[in-house]
């Protein structure tokens, strides 16, 4: 009996030594590889430029909003550009992000952020094809309806429904965060 | 001696136990990462990484981790590695991060990692443990550079991220989608055993053959 206890002793005490030191170890490296807000602020803007290139971009100052992780402005020869950084509930894996591009009240460009989307299955709802349905409608007057019918209906993707929804429903948020702080 | 073994046990990693073409392990992330040459090498490389540390480790701690909890230290260990590559990953290689995705906190549930450790590093030395953890890592390595590769060039006409093949060529997009990497993997494996059987077998006709000699 004395061994038996003796043996369950050494378990607990190897493993709670391991998970100790694994433990110390895991803080170290968090602590060396933890992400400053330069970077985040510099990862943003190079994502931004690659989605659509932008002179003068500056961020802006605006109200908190859980839905919205960025707004920034810049600008290209048409004139002055909003870059709402927005996500939208719905999807299959969770929110999906968008970066939201306005010009003229109207979206010119959307390019999609982080998300949880299942690769292949929800390319149809991140393609050009489907990010027209959003290009050249006055946002000011309009939000977008899926299924909807008018210039501001939008039809889902057939086999993405989820990652349309929370594609539309991210750029329905950065359309009422760009009226509210544009 | 010793040299012969650690030279043998280098060559199985690589060759004759390569662990997607002959141990067949590893499919989840062989699969899923290897649509491009570039993704390929980096989860081949982490895997690498994990693989060495995990052994090296393992195989220091053999004496004091009690046999019935091995397991749980073998695990915690690895996710330990595992989750330190994912740090650095996501902080100096960002592009890479983004396009392994999960598929990173996934090396600790690979089965090469694991059966490494259960059936190498925790009954061997360490110097051993650290050439089986590397070459091991690099076989696979190997094997998922081989398959991004063929993938990456045939279903997109590049390389690498580097257009080779012209507007000329349409890609077969269906080897970037998972029955492609199937089928990949399929041809690349069928490929591999045949050489490695014949090359195998003409040894083994001129070991003979060498000893009939001598025999005579």
């Amino acid at each position: 009996m004395p061994k038996v206890k003796n043996e369950m002793v050494r378990c607990v005490v190897v493993l709670s030594a391991i998970a100790l030191i694994a433990g110390v170890l895991l803080g170290f490296f968090s602590q060396l590889t933890a992400l400053t807000e330069e970077d985040i602020r510099l990862r943003t803007e190079k994502k931004i430029a690659a989605i659509y290139s932008l002179s003068n971009l500056t961020e802006l100052e605006g109200a908190e909003d859980d839905n919205i992780g960025g707004f920034y402005k810049g600008s290209n020869e048409s004139g002055d550009v909003y870059v709402v950084i927005a996500t939208g509930a719905g999807g299959f894996g969770g929110k999906v992000q968008m970066y939201v591009f306005i010009q003229n009240d109207q979206i010119v460009r959307l390019g999609a952020g982080s998300h949880g989307e299942t690769p292949g299955t929800s390319d149809k709802a991140f393609s050009g094809t489907h990010y027209q349905k959003y290009y050249g409608v006055n946002i000011l007057e309009n939000s977008f309806a899926l299924g909807g019918e008018g210039e501001n209906g939008v039809d889902a993707m057939t086999g993405a429904t989820y990652t349309s929804t929370a594609v539309n429903n991210a750029v329905n948020n950065a359309i009422a965060y760009y009226r509210a702080n544009r | 001696m010793q040299h012969k073994k650690l030279s043998q046990i280098a060559v199985n990693g690589l060759l004759n136990e390569n662990p997607t073409f002959r141990l067949v392990l590893g499919m989840c992330p062989t699969l899923a990462v290897t649509t491009s040459l570039i993704n390929g090498v980096g989860m081949g490389l982490a895997t690498t990484f994990v693989l060495f540390c995990s052994n090296l480790l393992i195989s220091l701690l053999k004496n004091i981790i009690p046999d019935k909890v091995r397991i749980p230290a073998f695990i915690l260990v690895i996710a330990t590695f595992v989750t330190i590559v994912e740090m650095v990953m996501n902080k100096y290689m960002e592009g890479l991060y983004q396009a392994l995705g999960l598929y990173i906190p996934l090396i600790v549930v690979n089965c090469i990692i694991f059966a490494r450790a259960e059936s190498f590093a925790s009954v061997n030395p360490v110097l051993p443990s650290m050439v089986d953890g590397l070459s091991m890592g690099l076989g696979f390595t190997a094997a998922l550079a081989v398959l991004g590769s063929i993938r990456e060039l045939l279903a997109y006409g590049k390389l690498g991220g580097i257009v080779l093949l012209g507007e000329w060529f349409p890609g077969i997009a269906m080897l970037g989608t998972a029955p492609g990497g199937f089928l990949t993997l399929g041809l690349c494996m069928a490929l591999f055993n045949y050489v490695y059987g014949r090359v195998t077998e003409a040894r083994a006709h001129k070991k003979q053959a060498k000893a009939k000699e001598e025999n005579v």
